[in-house]
């Protein structure tokens, strides 16, 4: 491409006299002021493309550069804001920091070491936060300025925050004592959750609040747990200046307690929020769950080490007896202590028998195979039966007894599985009756009839009386009375078998009267 | 009787309680029996037994209560033979030194021989 150019040179007068023409090639220079427009145009759109914000200030401190997002990333308007000079740029934002000065330190530190590479971050008071690159810029080997980028990591930042929270709350969780691990998390949870953290119990007479964590000391959160919580169901809401939050725990699609959360004035709760406590929730309840797995088996273990050691027991007993009657006999004794010696064995025998027959009955009732043969029995005949057989217990434990019947009670129940109940109930009141008068009571109304049995003995204490029911389960120490603690749960066995109810009054050291009514005839038959 | 030959028995199971006085009164001992600890108590206030053959699963007062008072009462010359099945028993046999522990069930001539020699120790003491 040639550029050319023609010039008149007027004389004195005004009057042409010569005419100049020249002549250039512009074919290069041409090219170049594309190529420069194609560059600038490419670095235009390329920095406005980026996600990052980016400044670029030349030697004297003077905004060379910027894109559109730096402005958006620090709340600049550019029709409002012309920045000229960095220092003007940093005093609008330095307020919005959490440490302004720190950030205004960093840059006065790279303006002395021009040559330097710099990486540090900047939070906001409005949660957000920045990563923050500089480096040089040059022009051949002459740095002219410094590019600084800007890149806002707030919600990768928030997400780390949240995987270190539950990792370091989960941490603490793992331990089996719950109440004190639920005590570090929600002192973990504050502030970062929120001013105040309260974890909530579900018991049987509703729930406690367990703990309560607030920032300020002078002013507990006192906010009562929802009931769409304690219903299972995860809440957010807003009252006045108030956010609340609240997360149930729920094991096995029951809740057993929950966890809430009060934000600080400036903070409403967001569904992420709520998710996060939700989060912790569930693996609060996790905790919750595993620490009473432990401790049922905990249990578990002590009943069974305690069920063998009664068993060993109850087995040694009769043995004794028997092994030393069987020697005595052998080694040739006295004619009239044999008969003696023979009855010790054959009662020994049915103790035996009978120890059997319990852990057979619990083997059954564990898997549900304890079978009803129905007949119509005579419940007063099969009292008389029991008390008949009982007359030697009761007369060496020295209780009266006092039976008081109305004749025939005729229902259709199991005889074998009656006599066993009743038989039960008895022994229970010669055994714990401390020799005192026994009364038995009879009673017959419509087509219900009512057993009762009260003695005057130990009684059992009112946290012990719902337990007596369960297997193994004594309201004496194993060490003072013998048995397996399986009396009274296979008497619920066979009250239930039987469609009936049994329950008991007790008072320690007045004596315990034990009720049951059974239904004459089954509602299922 | 001599009262010198009485054995006490304290034991909840009347059969034990049965059976050992036939044993015992077969090799010619006196034997008086209690049902658990404060029975046993009550009668030591009116005589004293030879020795005193004691188990620990007992309602009331169990065995190692008894022996706790037997200690509060200063009464720790009398020897007592332990005879239970009891797990803990060789705690509580070393805890009050006794004379002996049988464990049951305990054959007659163990049980014999070593409430012959629990005995005849006693007697030979000053």
């Amino acid at each position: 491409m040639l550029h050319t150019r023609g010039d008149v040179i007027s004389g004195e007068h005004g009057n042409p006299v010569r005419m100049v023409g020249s002549c250039w090639d512009v074919t290069d220079l041409t090219e170049a002021t594309r190529r420069l427009e194609r560059s600038r145009s490419l670095l235009e759109a390329t920095l406005n493309a980026t996600a990052d914000g980016l400044l670029v200030i030349d030697r004297r401190g003077r905004v060379a550069a910027y894109n559109s997002r730096l402005l958006d990333l620090w709340g600049l308007k550019s029709q409002d804001v012309e920045p000229r000079t960095f220092d003007e740029m940093l005093a609008a934002v330095h307020d919005q920091l959490e440490n302004g000065d720190a950030c205004l330190r960093q840059v006065r530190e790279m303006e002395s070491h021009p040559e330097a590479e710099s990486f540090d971050s900047l939070r906001f008071l409005d949660g957000r936060f920045f990563e923050r690159y500089s480096r040089p810029q040059r022009i051949g080997g002459e740095i002219v300025g410094r590019v600084w980028s800007y890149r806002d990591v707030s919600e990768r930042e928030q997400i780390m925050r949240r995987a270190m929270f539950l990792a370091d709350t989960t941490r603490l969780l793992a331990s089996l004592d719950v109440e004190p691990a639920l005590d570090a998390v929600a002192h973990m949870a504050v502030p970062y959750l929120g001013d105040g953290c309260a974890v909530d119990l579900l018991g049987e007479g509703g729930p406690r609040r367990l703990l309560v964590v607030s920032r300020d000391p002078a002013r507990p959160m006192l906010i009562s747990l929802h009931a769409t919580v304690l219903a299972g169901h995860p809440l957010t809401y807003n009252v006045g200046p108030l956010s609340y939050m609240a997360a149930p725990l729920v094991i096995q699609d029951t809740v057993v307690g929950a966890l809430s959360f009060v934000a600080p004035p400036t903070r409403r709760y967001t569904e992420r929020d709520l998710e996060l406590a939700e989060e912790l929730a569930r693996r609060a309840a996790l905790s919750v769950q595993n620490a009473r797995l432990y401790r049922g088996t905990q249990e578990a273990l002590r009943a069974r080490d305690e069920f063998l050691s009664i068993a060993a027991h109850e087995i040694r007993g009769p043995l004794t007896s028997m092994r030393l009657a069987v020697q005595l006999i052998q080694q040739g004794m006295s004619p009239d202590a044999l008969p003696k010696a023979l009855d010790i064995i054959q009662r020994e025998d049915r103790r035996l028998a009978r120890f059997v027959d319990e852990l057979l009955d619990l083997g059954r009732i564990r898997s549900g195979q304890l079978h009803f043969n129905f007949e119509d029995v005579d419940l007063n005949e099969v009292l008389q039966d029991v008390t008949t057989r009982l007359r030697s217990e009761l007369t060496r434990a020295g209780s009266p007894l006092s039976i008081s019947t109305e004749g025939r009670t005729v229902g259709s129940w199991d005889r074998f599985r009656l006599n066993q109940l009743v038989s039960n109930i008895v022994s229970n009141a010669i055994k714990f009756g401390l020799g005192k008068p026994i009364e038995i009571r009879l009673r017959q109304e419509h087509d219900t009839v009512t057993l009762t049995v009260r003695d005057h003995g130990i009684g059992i204490p009112a946290d012990r009386q719902e337990q007596v029911f369960q297997p193994f389960e004594r309201a004496v120490s194993a060490r003072h009375y013998g048995g397996l603690g399986l009396g009274l749960h296979i008497v619920r066995t066979i009250v239930s078998g039987l469609e009936g109810r049994v329950w008991l009054e007790s008072e320690p050291g007045a004596g315990t009267t034990v009720y049951v009514t059974l239904p004459l005839k089954r509602a299922a038959a | 009787m001599n009262p010198d030959t009485a054995v006490m028995i304290v034991d909840d199971d009347e059969d034990v309680i049965e059976i050992g006085t036939l044993v015992l009164e077969a090799a010619g001992f006196r034997v008086v029996a209690a049902g658990d600890g404060v029975d046993a108590l009550e009668i030591l206030e009116r005589e004293e037994p030879l020795l005193i053959l004691l188990d620990l699963m007992m309602p009331i007062m169990d065995g190692e209560q008894f022996l706790q008072a037997l200690r509060a009462r200063n009464i720790t010359h009398i020897p007592v033979i332990l005879m239970s099945g009891y797990s803990g028993a060789l705690e509580i046999a070393h805890e009050f030194s006794t004379a002996a522990l049988l464990r049951k069930p305990v054959d007659m001539d163990v049980l014999l021989k070593t409430v012959r020699d629990v005995s005849r120790k006693r007697r030979e003491e000053p």
